[in-house]
């Protein structure tokens, strides 16, 4: 296949699907490329209680990509599903891009207008026997439970005690799983990291602060019976707060995985305030999952390698493409948007796809509203961050502003 | 100590942290990007995609502690004025995901090809 269009769309998340949507309805021949072989990016896994909401609601993300998947289509966009876009190379003769293609869609697409709405990855957590098959990311388990509707595991234990965490344990328990616990990550000591109970105490304070879901509704109280994370992390019980049946240690810690042909089970401990581990606490215990939640970064790699320049912003989430309020890049043409410019939720990714598609079509001079459109776009992008109810790097807008600081000297 | 020079840093190469440690022992390594090509790291299936964050805290520690010591000139891998864990990521270049050969030779060049000549064969 060797196919001309107007604009190329890295990544059918929300934030690619909100970049389509706009640019096919501005009459630009539109092209979506995702790896998987649906669209709707990590939008397909995606259950949680709306936080705070009256009545209670849940984001149903599957829900979420019908309607913006049915809405890309409905203005004209094709979406080529099951093929990697490997490289992408700037054609010879002209001002535009290649995008090359594998597998379900082998070819090129060719185009002067390339988004990249690559998402997250996840970091993972190399635990001594992180390898070992039913060890997973608790992305990968999410994908296992809610898309592919396959239990990873009967007993499964959590290891990392961030929103994503304790997000993706209820999702396990609603899936049939038997969540035993959720507990730090032991020492790694590949990497020099050792468990920082205070600092993860200090970030749970910040959450239960904005009391955005039963979690933090139940452990709150007692992280807040301290006046410093110090001695809250000192208060806080060692057999964990129980939230819908699954413990929350924040004082004991995995510090192996355990098991001959697959996981066996985990070796449990208690760490002090200072992340210690204190001796003879160590214990089995049971499981045949084990999720482990590191983080997430930006994936810049498709963007980094056609050029586009990139700049480590801790508060973004590591190394992201140095890019404009408007999205655009370094790269003629190419624009980004979604978690690829630093870590957030869905609302604000399609909020931002919708802004770089918008910015686009004002470049391609399609945009019917002109430049007040693209203002509306850029402040839809503003109210999504401060409807939302957590974020999931506390120093978000900080390093958004990082980066248009960076952007402007860039541009002198 | 055995469970941290047994934990498995890069999946797809089957390199553990010793084979790491051993490579830095055994070679003048100078920076990130000679780490990965001593050892493979990063340069399997996966691209890096789950061993990469690591890799660069790996080095980071190496070079704290002292097991490598590049030359202060080297400024791509300098992590001297970097906040730890922020060392330069071995560089990115196409293919970023794995890709059949016959993929590849399946793609009909033209006059915007970005690589040869259309009358080659």
């Amino acid at each position: 296949m060797t196919r001309r269009a107007d604009v190329v769309i890295i990544g059918s998340g929300p934030a690619g699907l909100g970049a389509a949507i706009v640019t096919a309805q501005a009459g630009l021949d539109t092209v979506v490329i995702d790896e998987y072989p649906q669209p709707g990016g990590r939008l397909l896994g995606q259950l949680h209680e709306e936080p705070g909401a009256r009545p209670p609601t849940w984001w149903k993300g599957a829900e979420v990509a019908s309607r913006m998947i049915a809405d890309a289509r409905a203005a004209g966009a094709e979406l080529l599903c099951g093929t990697d876009a490997w490289g992408i190379f700037p054609t010879e003769g002209g001002s535009g891009w290649r995008v090359c293609l594998s597998r379900a869609h082998v070819g090129t697409v060719v185009s002067d207008f390339v988004v990249i709405a690559a998402g997250a990855g996840e970091r993972g957590l190399p635990l001594p026997g992180w390898e070992l098959p039913g060890v997973m990311t608790v992305g990968g388990a999410q994908v296992m439970a809610n898309v592919h509707r396959v239990r990873p595991g009967r007993r499964a234990v959590v290891v990392g005690t961030d929103v994503l965490a304790f997000t993706i344990a209820r999702e396990l328990a609603l899936a049939g799983v038997d969540v035993v616990s959720i507990v730090q990550p032991g020492p790694l000591a590949s990497l020099d990291r050792r468990p920082a109970p205070r600092e993860d105490t200090a970030a749970l304070l910040g959450l239960a602060h904005l009391a955005p879901t039963a979690w933090i509704r139940a452990v709150g109280p007692w992280l807040r019976r301290g006046p410093f994370p110090d001695l809250a992390a000192r208060l806080y019980p060692k057999r964990g707060v129980t939230v819908w049946n699954i413990p929350v240690q924040l004082r004991r810690a995995c510090i192996g995985i355990e098991g001959r042909d697959e996981v066996e089970g985990v070796i449990l401990a208690d760490i002090d305030v200072h992340g210690e581990i204190v001796p003879g606490t160590e214990a089995p215990i049971a499981v045949d999952c084990v999720a482990l939640s590191g983080g997430l970064y930006p994936m810049v790699e498709l963007a980094a390698s056609l050029g586009c320049e990139t700049v480590y912003v801790e508060q973004l989430g590591g190394h992201v493409p140095l890019h404009g309020e408007d999205f655009a890049t370094t790269a003629p043409g190419v624009y980004v948007a979604g978690s690829i410019t630093g870590i957030e939720g869905a609302t604000i990714a399609a909020a931002q796809g919708h802004a770089a598609g918008t910015a686009l079509a004002l470049q391609a001079g399609r945009l019917e509203g002109g430049r007040a459109a693209l203002e509306e776009a850029l402040a839809h992008v503003q109210e999504a961050r401060s409807g939302t109810p957590f974020a999931f790097l506390p120093d978000i807008v900080t390093g958004r502003k990082r980066m248009q600081n960076l952007w402007e000297q860039r541009r002198g | 100590m055995a469970d941290q020079l047994a934990t498995v840093v890069c999946r797809c190469e089957d390199l553990r942290d010793e084979d790491l440690h051993a490579a830095l022992q055994r070679f003048a390594i100078a920076s990130l990007e000679d780490l990965k090509r001593h050892t493979r790291a990063t340069m399997g299936p996966c691209q890096g995609r789950v061993c990469r964050t690591w890799l660069t805290q790996y080095w980071d520690r190496a070079v704290r502690t002292g097991q490598a010591q590049p030359p202060t000139a080297h400024a791509p891998n300098s992590v001297a004025d970097l906040p730890w864990g922020t060392g330069t990521v071995p560089g990115h270049r196409p293919p970023v995901r794995p890709v059949r050969v016959a993929d590849i030779a399946a793609i009909e060049l033209d006059e915007n090809a970005p690589w040869g000549d259309k009358e080659a064969p």
